[in-house]
């Protein structure tokens, strides 16, 4: 079934072509939800909340840009505000220097997987790992994120930079790890 | 460059990212949406009874009345066919003591019951009599006569009693018991009508119709009405309701009509209308549904540079106070009476609210914000203008209800003159339109229009009291103060807390007079 057609059905309310759209963009959008959040049983939080909008607001998707696109922003605006409504999150969005770290060169060595990163982006402070996701995964400008949560454009490209250098150390790290424990089995 | 070679890492593995959620997500969305279903059912049934209900008053307003408990019986026209016919069989008795009447008169007398029998067979009414209960019925006609006519004239017992017999023999056919016998429903009606017509008027007042003229007379007329059945019918409805079994009323002006009594229990309908003033509160009464904060923005730690070297963000612009605005309601109202102080009352009627906030300057949003940025699931397509920075103009939001009341009207004092009552009740109501602001917590704290945000379906407490006026008059009404006060938030994840509509203001009721 088209993505037309897909969308038609479920306006229409049938059970089966939501169950397909769901499938269809399931695991895609956990992945999204997993980056943005703590815990898995959170992003399933974020990924059944974020549905429900989607299934509520579906008439008023225009069909002109992708539907995958469309579904993603929901999911992301959905994750914010998980974050803002639960307490346990809302004290790492403040930005502090405490988990500042020296810059390092920006050239990981080895590739990771994506699950790998994306865990590793999820030990990122709270405010790092937002405005990381935000700006190196889905492509906000600094301005743009600094209206959504209300911090200056200076506040959160300094805090990029800050998340950036500390995800790549922690790459660097990890790849050398990696490769340790790769010889070590040979 | 080299930013943007980590970059373009980074996005290429995360989109091809993917974890495979468990069985227990879909559950809980098809749950969710079943529940939304379930819940635009809820308000396609509410709609459809505010629909049933308007309908209902309407037609009740347009419709005829029904009579005043003291109007004479002989304005009711209305009766059917069916019950015209068992109404007749209610007269039975009257209609074989008439019967045997002419028994005492001359031949003259027995001609118009000749004439009936005759013209029964001649129209072929199918009138299937069991000669058993001819015969038994005859025999009781008899008597009953027999007994009539001797306390009647004074006559001799057993004179009457020749004479009765003898008058019988032509007349017996209609003083034959015809309603209990099978007869076809069309023709029922005609066939007791015409015996009603004859018999009647000599039933009722033998003495007064001695004359035989007048008898003659009378019974001449009967003979017409029978080729019209239909004002038979009509006559003979004028007599249904009465105890006094009078069908030719215009001969028998003397009569005295007794008045029925109307035990049916009336509904007195009223039209409201009520002004007084609200506002937002937080919880300021005991609620059924807490409104989720998002965020409590009162309780944000202080904002400044933290330990130096980072900049600080801009302070957040909290929700602005709401001030107390006007509102006004105007609906019909059903009062039914339940107990000998208590009321129901039920109705519909739109209501009107607002509150007054201070917002920022007005923005386009779209321009600032590309599609995607805003905290809406929607981005911006929901809120193109948004009120941002420091709030200096003041706006109204309004809120425009179609409720439903239900109340129980309780009097309080004993008096019948003015009467006070006490109304408590709730109020399902469904939001048909606000242009209310949402505060969100982004952009520093900004105001903007979002329709969606709103719970449609509103319940309220109401509670007031009513002082009555010119219950002797025709023109009754009421008036009071009123107190409401939401029970479900206007929005439930809000990041302004404020979400229950309060409102307090006096209401008037005049009640529509029934017509006479």
């Amino acid at each position: 079934m088209d993505q037309i057609r897909l969308v038609k059905e479920c306006l229409k309310g049938k059970p089966q072509a939501q169950r397909e759209l769901y499938e269809l963009y399931a695991d895609v959008m956990l992945g999204v939800c997993y980056r943005y959040t703590r815990s898995m049983r959170d992003a399933e939080d974020v990924l059944q909340e974020g549905f429900v909008k989607v299934f509520h607001h579906l008439g008023q998707y225009k069909q002109e840009g992708e539907l995958g696109a469309w579904i993603r922003r929901i999911m992301v605006n959905t994750a914010l505000n998980y974050l803002k409504r639960h307490r346990k999150y809302q004290e790492g969005m403040f930005f502090t220097e405490e988990y500042l770290h020296p810059v390092v060169e920006d050239d990981p060595a080895e590739r990771i997987q994506g699950k790998e990163l994306a865990d590793l982006i999820r030990q990122l402070p709270q405010g790092y790992q937002v405005i990381f996701n935000l700006h190196a995964v889905e492509g906000y400008t600094h301005v743009e994120i600094g209206e959504m949560l209300g911090i200056s454009d200076g506040t959160s490209r300094s805090q990029y930079a800050r998340a950036r250098n500390l995800l790549i150390t922690w790459i660097d790290k990890y790849s050398a790890e990696k490769k340790k424990s790769r010889y070590a089995g040979k | 460059m080299q930013e943007n070679k980590f970059e373009k890492q980074v996005r290429e593995e995360m989109e091809e990212f993917r974890i495979r959620p468990s069985a227990t997500v879909w559950e809980s969305v098809e749950e969710e949406l079943r529940r939304k279903k379930r819940r635009r059912v809820v308000v396609y049934w509410f709609l459809l009874a505010a629909i049933g209900l308007g309908a209902y008053g309407v037609y009740h307003l347009l419709a005829p009345a029904l009579p005043e408990p003291s109007t004479p019986i002989s304005l009711q026209k209305k009766q059917s066919t069916d019950q015209a016919a068992s109404s007749a069989d209610q007269h039975t008795p009257n209609r074989q003591i008439s019967t045997g009447l002419p028994a005492n008169g001359s031949g003259a007398g027995n001609k118009p019951t000749d004439n009936i029998v005759s013209s029964t067979t001649k129209n072929n009414i199918g009138i299937a009599v069991n000669s058993n209960d001819r015969k038994f019925s005859v025999q009781e006609a008899d008597r009953a006569q027999l007994e009539t006519t001797s306390r009647k004239t004074g006559k001799n017992k057993s004179e009457t009693h020749k004479q009765a017999i003898a008058g019988n023999a032509s007349g017996r056919q209609l003083s034959g018991k015809p309603i209990s016998t099978p007869v076809n429903k069309n023709e029922s009606a005609k066939t007791n009508t015409r015996t009603l017509n004859i018999s009647s008027p000599v039933a009722l007042n033998p003495v007064e119709n001695k004359e035989t003229g007048k008898l003659a007379q009378t019974e001449a007329a009967a003979e017409e009405s029978q080729t019209d059945a239909t004002a038979s019918i009509a006559d003979h409805d004028l007599v249904k309701d009465s105890s006094t079994v009078s069908n030719n009323h215009q001969d028998l002006p003397e009569n005295p009509r007794t008045p029925i009594t109307v035990s049916r229990r009336r509904i007195q309908w009223r039209i409201e209308a009520g002004i007084g003033a609200g506002n937002r509160m937080d919880k300021a009464l005991p609620s059924l549904f807490a409104a989720e904060k998002l965020m409590d923005v009162n309780n944000l730690p202080a904002y400044g540079a933290v330990n130096g070297g980072i900049p600080a963000p801009r302070p957040l612009l909290l929700p602005s106070e709401s001030k107390v605005s006007v509102g006004f309601k105007v609906g019909v109202q059903a009062s039914i009476p339940v107990g000998r102080k208590i009321n129901l009352l039920a109705g519909l009627r739109y209501s009107y609210r607002s509150d007054r906030i201070a917002v920022g300057g007005l923005l386009d949003s779209s321009i600032v914000a590309p599609p995607g940025l805003s905290n809406n699931p929607l981005g911006t397509a929901n809120r193109a203008y948004q009120y941002q920075g420091a709030p200096h103009q003041s706006v109204t939001n309004s809120y425009h209800f179609i409720q439903l009341p239900v109340q129980w009207q309780l009097q309080l004092n004993k008096g019948r003159v003015m009467p006070i009552t006490w109304e408590i009740g709730v109020t399902p109501g469904w939001l048909i339109h606000t242009n209310a602001m949402v505060y969100d917590t982004s952009y520093y704290g900004i105001y903007y229009r979002d329709k969606e945000a709103f719970s449609r379906f509103q319940l309220h407490a109401e509670t007031g009291f009513s002082l009555h006026l010119g219950n002797k008059s025709k023109w009754r009404w009421s008036i009071g103060p009123e107190f409401n006060f939401a029970l479900t938030p206007l929005i439930r994840n809000a990041y302004d807390p404020r979400q229950f509509l309060l409102y307090g203001g006096l209401r008037a009721q005049i009640q529509i007079p029934g017509r006479r």
